[in-house]
């Protein structure tokens, strides 16, 4: 499945701006929420995310055209499940009375959603790249 | 309410992370590496020419992009030759050349030493450049 590649920058915007405000008021409700988030894009499908959804409907409302360019879906999807591993993993943490490594957590996050937002650069996306390189490798050899 | 300076400090890195990206991303190295031309013969490229070897993968946007910047520069230096082969079907040269992304461009002489290398979408003016100085590249990286 091909996806508009300002799809994932969206989202990772809204990714930042929420789990910011998660940090700042330490509110487990809202990193919950965007834990969830995480899951249905990465377990069910990037079709099925909250973020991706909203995107689609302001693109169609607000008419912002054509995409520019499309990129195949598994890179952004494999980035959602790193989102999901450390940003759960933060919960856990927060819950089992680790607050400092919980958000440590939440941070690393908050980083390289900031970074994609910004930037374009999907540093999920080429783990995920890297790796199924080297998987190739190894089946071949 | 958790230390904002944390949260500041994140963006600050992933601000700086995001300029060092900016800065390398797409730009044209020089380097003097060689491949030798069993490596390219076996990877399919055409040897005893210039050669614009463009290492790709599968699913991989950037990488018709980039193809498309090589057909475009070319057009002026119709003595460089284009080839686009995936990273499995170049082991070798992924190997020694270290080559991590999907796409990485290697500026190969005739001789098989890679003169300049690009990683990421080459940026059209630069690559352009470095083939118009391609004769006076140092051989010393």
């Amino acid at each position: 499945m091909e996806i508009d590649v300002r799809g994932p920058r969206f989202s990772a915007a809204l990714t930042f701006v929420v789990l910011s405000v998660a940090y700042l008021t330490e509110s487990l409700w809202i990193l919950a929420f965007q834990v969830a988030v995480f899951a249905v894009a990465a377990l069910a499908g990037l079709r099925w995310s909250p973020y991706g959804n909203l995107f689609r409907l302001l693109k169609r409302r607000l008419d912002w055209g054509p995409p520019p360019a499309t990129e195949p879906s598994a890179g952004p999807r494999f980035s959602q499940l790193m989102g999901l591993l450390f940003s759960g993993g933060g919960l856990v943490a927060i819950l089992a009375d680790q607050p400092t490594l919980g958000w440590a957590l939440v941070l690393i996050v908050v980083g390289l959603s900031g970074l994609l937002a910004a930037t374009g650069l999907c540093v999920g996306c080429h783990v995920h790249a890297l790796g199924s390189r080297l998987l190739a490798r190894e089946a071949r050899s | 309410m958790n230390d904002p300076l944390a949260l500041l400090a994140v963006i600050a890195v992933t601000a700086l992370a995001a300029a060092w990206w900016r800065a390398l991303d797409g730009k044209a190295h020089v380097r003097a590496d060689e491949i030798g031309l069993e490596p390219l013969r076996a990877a399919g490229a055409p040897t005893g020419a210039w050669l614009l070897l463009e290492l790709t993968a599968p699913h991989c946007a950037a990488c018709l992009r980039a193809r498309r910047v090589l057909d475009e520069v070319v057009q002026r230096s119709p003595d460089v030759a284009v080839h686009a082969v995936d990273i499995a079907d170049a082991g070798d040269i992924a190997h020694s050349q270290r080559v991590l992304r999907a796409p990485t461009v290697l500026l190969v002489d005739p001789g098989g030493v890679v003169r300049a290398r690009v990683a990421g979408v080459p940026s059209a003016s630069d690559l352009t450049r470095m083939l118009e100085q391609r004769g006076s590249l140092p051989m010393a990286s």
